[in-house]
């Protein structure tokens, strides 16, 4: 099963040469945040440029499969991956890892994988393949389908106890209902409904006190200083004493001296910000953004509904992710775990998030018809 | 139809670019606000966590007497901490150390805990075990270096006070700045583990002597374990203290008044414990000598004073007590000069009236007496020079009987009896009292026990000043301590100078008078077989003033040599008796230790 020439030569090189950009920048300040900390690295500074590389080249692999299927064959299969995604995150259940309180990982050999990062795709895929289907999405009933096919693998994220990731899904869901159409007013009015009846219901009845926490010190970091306002208080001191012109490569003494936690993973925008300063940290932000843009124009491009929301869903995935993520070191969106798209240490987030470029690549790739 | 979906479907596309723009540039802008606008807070914060300043403690300045002598300086104290974070085996370095340090594991982990509560960004300080290690102690240690990573021997300057007790009570102590003075001296940058002088040269001077501490800033993780050192600033020693105190002076005095209590407590007068002499030089102001019993050793204060000590000198006779700045007692007969010089200087008598003393004549004063007539003698007829040589004390009842209270009272006043010296030093000064009719009204039998130095008190100090404003006629000069402060660096800070205090003005004859009856005091008089065989002429006034019910506190104020004045003297012996037979003595000891030759 080879890849036409021709249909390599249709890949978005921009989107492309964009995305290797930002692993590699990613890698380095892996590196630079990682090195001189032996205690993580065991006395090898590379161990986790190494792996993140790894990371890539896999992905890179698994991407080369994704092109050499025309993305209709996703559309066709939908309902299995779908499934298939639903086991995936339901065999943590039988399998899983615990750390820092959320189930999340499987353990397979020696690679941990993360069964939310690959799920979040098939999620997408599923409900593209859905809502390519409907023709009248304007009135309650027609959304209740698209909104169960989310919130079912939702329920089992929040039972891993990672409800960060699982809410990564809500604007996602809400952003490919309206690329497919669906009438404005009412996403409207279920957004207001959420954010004015349910979050404030959901946040006094149903949020576990360490998640209130987290609710509470995102609107007053200094709340707590030495316990949850810590990392995101930490996380600002190291972005605003960066500067103009950022304490150069290698230079943090934040993430250095471990002031800033999980500097090469979930704060590695922090040790951007703090190394390279306002400079370097709009750089990465705008690698980021320009994939996103890439991601939007390729949903414009597409040949068909599917492709276009294919395209949408998983480039929100992104989008929220960024701005959740880099939000949350400078104290804009509140502290969850989620990782920064290509530049954060972890196997499975770059892994899923190459795939799910090589899918945007392979909507691009057929946005034509080829004429052999 | 189908050309609406294409068209509202670009449109939607449309507003996710829009959209992802906005994110963008709040992104963006954020950063702004945290890097560039405030930016500078930012930095100044992760300094702040990064850096931990430890001070280096600045040894005080050193104190000497004016030849040198070393009174007080600072030798280096060891300091055992533990660094708590850099324990790699806590529970075996805490029981290792407990055995070196014959300390119990719970009192260590107890010192511990206290400094070691919540979870981050603790600040890099060192847990002190114990101060002022002994040497043995800090070897044992030492040879265990390597198996007690978290450990630290700092190194700290304490006061020490080579010549012990001498002069002690001048010197002062040291201890930790307390609450007040840390509200008081904060912005001085004094900190809650600085210590402060708290007494005499030591507090009084406390600005020049205190050093500039230096600090180490160590580069700290966030668990405070300190990863390495980044910069110091170098402590800077206090100055140098030159004092006006003769070593050799002070020594005579100290011992000549110790010697005199035992005796005298020995024999007739078992109270005898507390004493005060000061010598002073009449020309410049510069104290010589001032000793008073008890005294201390300032240096059992370092590290700080055990309880027991504490109460030795704090309870009962007081060794904290400066009797000869801060103690004012009635000066009985060396009272006598100023009522003389009152009744010259009114006209009240002249120099070849007689008065006569004998018992008869005590109705006349009310039934007051000579101190002679106890020994069953009399004086007879005396004129005002006979009077003084004697100490007839019936002599002076007639001037006090011939005066105003405000005649005598402005004629001490005018040697600055009842005011401040203005000696710089810690405590204040007393000033005694001299009252006058503003104050109350004299019955006549008070105004002749006023003549006698009854009525008023008096300090040692202010005596030796006044005495010495009699001895150059009319000039008297501001006592003080110190002679020069010099800078770590050798030159000169501040050089004191010679200042006159105030002036007594007075006839020639006054003067005359007062010169010629006081050398014969010591002649021929009342102080002459404490000044026999002196070789150096010696005027001055003995005193025993009256305290009932106990023993009278003896005094003697004189300066030497009578014509030529170099030095006076003020001793003062609580419950000590006669001042010609127990005061007199010990200032003929600070007499002939002063002109001893030096032998250098």
């Amino acid at each position: 099963m080879l890849i036409d020439r021709r249909l390599l030569s249709n890949l978005d090189h921009a989107l492309l040469v964009a995305v290797v950009i930002a692993v590699l920048f990613g890698c380095a300040m892996i590196y630079s945040a990682t090195r001189w900390n032996t205690r993580l690295t065991a006395g090898n500074p590379l161990l986790y440029v190494k792996k993140q590389l790894a990371a890539a080249a896999l992905g890179a692999a698994a991407s080369l499969v994704v092109l050499s299927v025309d993305y209709h064959y996703l559309e066709r299969f939908a309902k299995w991956i779908y499934l298939a995604s639903l086991l995936l995150l339901a065999s943590v259940f039988v399998f899983g890892k615990r750390t820092k309180g959320a189930i999340g990982w499987i353990k397979i050999g020696p690679v941990a994988i993360q069964p939310c990062e690959y799920a979040k795709i098939g999620v997408v895929i599923a409900l593209a393949a859905y809502l390519a289907q409907q023709d009248d999405l304007s009135d309650l009933r027609s959304f209740i389908v698209p909104a169960l096919i989310v919130a079912a693998p939702m329920a089992l994220v929040v039972a891993q106890n990672d409800l960060g990731s699982a809410l990564v899904l809500a604007p996602v869901f809400f952003a490919m209902m309206y690329a497919a159409g669906a009438d404005a007013k009412l996403l409207l009015a279920i957004v207001g409904v959420i954010l004015l009846v349910i979050a404030p219901f959901s946040y006094f009845f149903l949020l576990q006190t360490h998640q209130q926490m987290r609710i509470k010190v995102f609107f007053n970091p200094g709340l707590d200083p030495r316990g949850y306002g810590y990392n995101v208080m930490q996380s600002v001191i190291a972005i605003g004493s960066g500067g103009l012109l950022g304490k150069g490569y290698g230079q943090s003494t934040q993430a250095r001296l471990n002031f800033l936690p999980e500097h090469h993973t979930d704060f590695i925008f922090s040790v951007i910000a703090e190394e390279l300063g306002f400079f370097g940290a709009t750089a990465a932000l705008a690698v980021l953004f320009f994939i996103v843009h890439r991601g939007y124009s390729v949903a414009q491009e597409a040949r068909d509904k599917f492709g276009a929301l294919l395209a949408v869903g998983l480039t929100s995935v992104m989008l929220v992710h960024i701005f959740v993520n880099a939000g949350m070191t400078m104290n804009v969106s509140p502290c969850t775990g989620i990782p920064l798209p290509f530049f954060s240490a972890g196997g499975s987030a770059l892994m899923a998030m190459t795939i799910s470029i090589a899918i945007v690549q392979n909507v691009y790739m057929r946005r034509k018809k080829i004429i052999f | 139809m189908m050309n609406r979906t294409r068209t509202q479907s670009e449109r939607r596309l449309r507003v996710f670019q829009i959209f992802a723009l906005c994110l963008f540039l709040v992104l963006v802008g954020r950063l702004w606000q945290l890097q560039i606008i405030k930016g500078e807070y930012y930095k100044s914060r992760a300094t702040a966590n990064r850096l931990a300043l430890v001070p280096i403690s600045a040894p005080r300045g050193i104190i000497t007497d004016r030849r040198g002598e070393v009174f007080a300086t600072s030798r280096m104290a060891y300091t055992i901490s533990v660094v708590p974070q850099e324990f790699s085996d806590r529970e075996a370095e805490v029981r290792l150390l407990s055995k070196l340090l014959e300390m119990p594991v719970e009192e260590i982990e107890a010192k511990i805990a206290g400094q070691t509560e919540g979870r981050y960004g603790l600040p890099y300080m060192p847990t002190r075990l114990i101060e002022d290690v002994p040497p043995y102690m800090l070897v044992r240690v030492s040879e265990h270096k390597v198996e007690l990573p978290g450990v630290i021997i700092e190194e700290e300057p304490y006061r020490s006070y080579p010549n012990g007790s001498l002069a002690g009570p001048i010197i002062g102590y040291v201890g930790l700045i307390n609450q007040e003075e840390l509200a008081r001296l904060g912005e001085k940058g004094y900190q809650s583990r600085d210590r402060i002088g708290k007494s005499g040269v030591e507090r009084e001077f406390e600005e020049y002597l205190r050093g500039q501490d230096g600090v180490t800033e160590i580069e700290v993780d966030s668990l405070s374990r300190p990863v390495a050192t980044v910069g110091a600033r170098a402590p800077v020693a206090g100055s140098t203290l030159v004092m006006t105190i003769d070593a050799k002076v002070q020594q005579s005095a100290e011992d000549a008044l110790r010697s005199q209590l035992e005796t005298l407590q020995s024999g007739k007068y078992k109270h005898a414990t507390a004493g005060a002499a000061v010598a002073l030089d009449p020309r410049t102001g510069e104290i010589i000598a001032m000793a008073t019993e008890p005294g201390y050793d300032p240096g059992w204060f370092v590290p700080r004073i055990s309880d027991e000590q504490w109460r030795q000198v704090s309870t009962g006779v007081s060794g904290l007590f400066n009797r000869a700045i801060s103690g004012a007692y009635p000066p009985g007969s060396t009272f006598k000069p100023f009522t003389a010089i009152a009744a010259l200087e009114a006209g009240v008598i002249d120099l070849d009236d007689r008065i006569l003393c004998s018992p008869s004549v005590s109705s006349r004063y009310y039934r007051k007496r000579c101190s002679i007539w106890s020994k069953g003698r009399s004086h007879g007829y005396q004129n005002l020079t006979e009077g003084m040589i004697n100490s007839c004390n019936i002599v002076f009842y007639e001037l006090g009987a011939r005066l105003s209270v405000d005649q005598m009272a402005s004629a001490a006043k005018q040697f600055g009896l009842s005011q401040p010296t203005g000696l710089r030093f810690t405590p204040v000064e007393a000033t005694g009292a001299v009252p006058d009719s503003s104050v109350r009204d004299f019955m006549p039998g008070e105004l002749a026990s006023y003549a006698i130095g009854q009525q008023v008190t008096v300090t040692p100090l202010q005596m030796a000043v006044a005495y010495g404003g009699i001895a150059t006629r009319g000039v008297m000069y501001k006592p003080h301590l110190i002679r020069q402060v010099i800078a770590p660096d050798g030159t000169v800070q501040t050089q004191s100078v010679p200042e006159v205090m105030r002036t007594a003005v007075l006839s020639d004859r006054t003067w005359d008078y007062l010169h010629h009856s006081l050398s014969e005091v010591t002649r021929i008089g009342t102080a002459s077989s404490a000044f026999r065989n002196f070789g150096i002429p010696v005027a001055g006034k003995t005193g025993t003033a009256e305290v009932p019910p106990g023993d009278p506190h003896a005094w003697f104020v004189g300066w030497a040599p009578a014509d030529d004045p170099e030095i006076v003297v003020a001793v003062m012996i609580e419950r000590g008796g006669g001042g010609g037979a127990s005061a007199a003595p010990v200032a003929r000891k600070i007499m002939e230790a002063y002109f001893a030759p030096t032998g250098e």
